[in-house]
């Protein structure tokens, strides 16, 4: 069902909101973003708050008018269309469901919109609560249930339209760290029951890289970076993006035969040809960073705090400059970490990244 | 773990229930009986003489040679008073669910001043006030002096000083419920394909339910009953219940009647009640959410 890479189902093009905020001052909300969500596809939109995802998801939706660009779906203009016409649902952070009426009711709420007959209706709100497992609470109201069987309902409610697109702002904000892991298997399980395009807002890097196909990282109104999880990881196109999603220390230096100076570390830089002398930017994972012999070394280093966190330790070491580096270590040699005391350090060299564009010639 | 009140688990509401009795309960009990008793010699006081000749004075007169004839004179009057008072209740409606709903979309510093400005006019004597209006809307006042009728001593006039009196009754109950709303739900609505007055009839509205319906409540009931208004605007060209029960044991020195008019008001009120289906707050916070734990 999951028919990814079949054209593009969403199609959103050059598209800026600016707003005039609470002192006077004009705010990028959106700043020419440009994105295409494939049929199937569960894309999360990431960033901190006030990067214009939530922005962007209300356009769609149709909450929000956008200054310029468009927005579509297939052949059809979103942007120019009323909020209840479009083809897309939406489910809140809030969950929003109708407090009156029962579970049941507010599934049955958009069906009736639509004018369908009572028989399909039963039928279509009957599946859809099966769809989420609240077949039994179908007559509570929203107040008898708890933050998890809300946010089902309110997925039941959405989906119910058969909407293509379903949209998700940031729904399981509001649930605890286990319910929530428990409700992202759960939103996984649904789509790909369903085969609904799901475009999914959050903050949350964990989550993002546990649920989306691909992940859109926003900033400042505008896209950073659009890949799989592993290619925004792995790749990040730039320190945002490097720093937004996973732990990453950035280094920016002289580069010289294929070695950059930094300080007084130096890291190697294989995939690149760069020319003799210029200044690149490149970050480093603490996973990719070791205490132990065998990979490249990069130089010395004091450690200055070790945290034990089970499976691995988290290692703040520094420069003489001060400038903190994160090292992610195995627990194998906390002993050996004492505070204070100096040891050399190891770089996996394939895994050091240079960012796009950071490239320049120096003055 | 639960704390135990020396007088018992209902101990609390002693005082209350002591208050209720005295000064609702008692004073009813009175009137219920004075309506059932003779009119005292030279009109004053009551004799202890059982008699159901108030009701029935208000219903039917006797002319001079003893011929029994429906009396009007005081069906009119409550007929308008009920008619007066829905008026009141459906201007305030109109005017105080709007407003409720816009205090509660500002920011929450605003909604503090907003609501302080609704209650301002509880300041000022309700005299006071009353009488301002009727230098507003006297002749020669400021709305004739502007070109518009002189509306003093008119129905216009009371429906007029009773919304401006009571429409703060309405927006603080309405007020109180949407300001816990959560208006995005007007947005799912929409997103759902709902139109506009779907959303408003299916979604804003019930979900106010309970603060439109106190408001309703407190709203018409007080109206019904007005006396200061209708009596300072109204003038007595256009009596009201209120000033007529007033009279009753004033000037026409009836307490029976008086009596039996007040006990019909009440009735009244509750009927008025009853086809509300009033529930207030105790019916909706009686189902408490009995499974909170985990979904899976």
């Amino acid at each position: 069902m999951n028919s990814r890479g079949n054209g593009s189902a969403l199609q959103i093009r050059d598209v800026s909101k600016t707003f005039t905020d609470a002192k006077g001052r004009l705010v990028h909300a959106l700043k020419d973003v440009t994105l295409e969500i494939a049929h199937g596809e569960f894309i999360v939109l990431l960033g901190p708050s006030g990067c214009g995802k939530t922005t962007l998801l209300r356009s769609i939706a149709g909450f929000e008018e956008i200054d310029s660009g468009t927005i579509s779906l297939g052949q059809m203009r979103l942007d120019q269309m009323a909020a209840n016409r479009r083809p897309v649902n939406t489910v809140f952070q809030s969950y929003a469901l109708f407090p009156h009426m029962s579970v049941e009711e507010n599934v049955s709420f958009g069906l009736e919109c639509e004018g369908l007959p009572r028989s399909e209706i039963k039928v279509r709100v009957a599946e859809m609560l099966d769809l989420v497992h609240l077949t039994e609470l179908a007559d509570r109201k929203p107040n008898q249930m708890s933050g998890g069987q809300q946010q089902r309902a309110a997925l039941a409610r959405a989906l119910a339209k058969k909407p293509q697109v379903l949209l998700l702002d940031e729904p399981l904000a509001a649930l605890d760290l286990k319910l929530r892991r428990a409700m992202q298997t759960e939103l996984k399980r649904i789509h790909r029951a369903t085969g609904t395009t799901f475009l999914f807002v959050t903050h949350d890097q964990n989550e993002a890289m546990a649920l989306g196909d691909r992940i859109a990282v926003f900033s400042q109104g505008q896209l950073r970076q659009c890949g799989t999880p592993a290619e925004v990881y792995e790749n990040p196109a730039d320190e945002f993006v490097a720093s937004f999603i996973g732990e990453s220390t950035s280094f920016t230096g002289l580069v010289m035969d294929g070695i950059l100076k930094f300080e007084e570390l130096t890291f190697p830089i294989p995939r690149y040809e760069l020319s003799s002398v210029s200044v690149a930017q490149i970050v480093v994972r603490p996973e990719a960073f070791s205490f132990e012999t065998g990979e490249y070394k990069c130089g010395e280093v004091t450690i200055e705090e070790t945290t034990y966190s089970g499976d691995s330790i988290e290692v703040i070491a520094t420069l003489r400059s001060g400038k903190q580096i994160k090292i992610q270590s195995p627990v194998e040699i906390l002993s050996a970490l004492k505070v204070g005391s100096r040891h050399d350090l190891y770089v996996d060299p394939l895994r050091v990244r240079i960012l796009h564009g950071a490239v320049a010639d120096m003055e | 773990m639960k704390r135990k009140s020396p007088f018992g688990p209902s101990g609390v509401s002693y005082p209350a229930l002591t208050m209720g009795l005295l000064l609702i309960g008692a004073p009813l009990l009175v009137v219920s009986l004075f309506s059932f008793l003779k009119r005292g010699s030279f009109g004053s006081g009551v004799v202890y003489k059982f008699t159901t000749d108030a009701y029935s004075s208000i219903l039917i007169q006797t002319n001079l040679i003893g011929q029994h004839s429906l009396n009007t004179a005081y069906l009119s009057i409550i007929w308008r008073s009920i008619v007066l008072a829905l008026s009141v209740t459906v201007i305030c409606l109109l005017v105080g669910i709007p407003t409720a709903i816009w205090i509660a979309l500002q920011k929450k510093s605003v909604q503090k001043i907003l609501i302080i400005l609704v209650t301002i006019p509880f300041w000022v004597n309700v005299l006071a006030r009353t009488y301002a209006w009727m230098l507003l809307l006297a002749d020669k006042g400021l709305l004739s002096q502007i070109g518009g009728p002189t509306l003093l001593y008119t129905n216009w006039a009371t429906l007029i000083g009773l919304t401006y009196a009571f429409l703060p009754f309405m927006v603080l109950p309405v007020y109180a419920v949407a300001e816990k709303m959560d208006f995005r739900t007007l947005e799912a609505g929409f997103d759902l394909g709902a139109s506009g007055w779907r959303v408003l009839f299916k979604v804003l509205l019930p979900t106010l339910k309970y603060g439109i319906l106190s408001g309703i409540a407190v709203v018409f009931i007080p109206a019904l009953g007005a006396y200061v208004q209708p009596s300072l605007l109204g003038g007595n060209k256009s009596m009201l219940i209120g000033s007529l029960i007033n009279d009753q044991f004033g000037d026409s020195r009836n307490w029976p009647v008086g009596s039996a008019l007040a006990v019909l008001l009440v009735l009244m009120t509750i009927f008025a009640l009853g086809t509300f289906k009033f529930r207030g707050r105790f019916g909706r916070s009686a189902t408490v959410p009995q499974d909170l734990g985990g979904v899976e």
